[in-house]
């Protein structure tokens, strides 16, 4: 009786008695002792790497590691470091070089400062960096799309748009600032005359404005 | 010839040569607040464009009567450019290299 518990669990422990079989879940002839991924039949070892390329655009930053792979290196990793220039931003692919620009446009309004440096830019500088500088520089605040222009620019007490006395300049856009205007010719600029709005408005001949014996 | 004076001629040479060269000079006024006529010497004080401070530009104007129409001319286009504040910019142009009559031109801009 016993001899034959111990020959059941002889055959039990070999399988049925096929021999002895190495596991290997993605049957890619690598044992999943030795696979680095036991589930993937396109790896199975890990591969050194000296460069990478998060962003797949074609241009590597420098980086050591390893990585499972089949035969060959994935197309984001290469075996060497990089020879020329490093890609500046390994997270955008729009952007992989050092361009020089010489001014700027901020707030994208269309009037540029001189401002010199490089940038991170792909075939060409990214929007807002130029490679000529406007003359003079155009933008008197980059950080307010609103204002570009230094101009003269008069107090407006009556609120008529024009104003008077002497002006000041300000960094202006379209407009002037509340209270001020971008005319200074008002004749009558008193806000405690309520029919003086609208008096200045209409263009009055120089003999009119000149002060007469 | 000591070597003192050669450095004064060469320093002339420069000075003439200099004055030969200038180009003619445009001003772009964003505002004026003042105007002077003078003898032989005018002059007109404001903000140019995209500037902040006062310049004041000053030029000969020697003639007489006769030869002064350019400098006539101009008087009423710089009456109205004080007089309608912010509806025009100020062009000039000037020439110091020229002897006796050194405004080339003057003219007004719609500003907007």
């Amino acid at each position: 009786m016993s001899c034959l518990l111990v020959a059941c669990a002889i055959v039990a422990g070999c399988g049925g008695g096929g021999g002895s079989r190495v596991a290997d879940a993605d049957r890619d002839s690598v044992a999943d002792a030795q696979d680095c991924a036991p589930n993937d039949p396109t790896a199975s070892r890990l591969l050194a790497f000296q460069s990478e390329d998060k962003d797949s655009d074609g241009h590597f930053v420098n980086a050591t590691g390893e990585v499972c792979a089949g035969s060959a290196l994935p197309p984001k990793y290469a075996s060497t470091p990089v020879a020329g220039s490093a890609d500046c931003d390994d997270a955008n692919a729009t952007r992989w070089q050092l361009l020089a620009y010489v001014a700027r446009d901020a707030d994208i309004d269309g009037h540029n400062i001189a401002s010199a440096g490089q940038v991170c830019s792909g075939t060409n500088l990214p929007s807002g960096y130029f490679a000529v500088a406007a003359v003079p520089p155009e933008d008197c605040n980059d950080a307010d799309s609103s204002m570009w222009r230094l101009m003269t620019v008069w107090t407006d007490a009556d609120g008529d748009a024009v104003g008077a006395g002497r002006g000041t300049v300000s960094c202006v856009g379209n407009a002037a600032a509340a209270g001020f205007s971008l005319l200074g010719y008002d004749p009558l600029d008193d806000p405690a005359n309520p029919s003086s709005p609208g008096t200045s408005t209409v263009e009055l001949a120089a003999w009119q404005l000149t002060p007469r014996l | 010839m000591t070597s003192l004076s050669r450095l004064a001629s060469a320093a002339l040479l420069a000075t003439i040569a200099s004055a030969a060269t200038a180009a003619p000079t445009d001003y772009a006024f964003d505002s004026v607040s003042r105007f002077d006529l003078k003898k032989t010497e005018i002059s007109i004080t404001g903000i140019l464009r995209n500037t902040t401070t006062s310049t004041t530009v000053t030029w000969l104007d020697n003639g007489n009567t006769d030869f002064s129409y350019l400098v006539s001319r101009c008087v009423p286009v710089f009456l109205t450019m004080l007089e309608k504040s912010g509806r025009y910019y100020l062009n000039l142009t000037v020439d110091p290299a020229m002897a006796n009559f050194q405004i080339i031109s003057c003219g007004l801009e719609l500003r907007n």
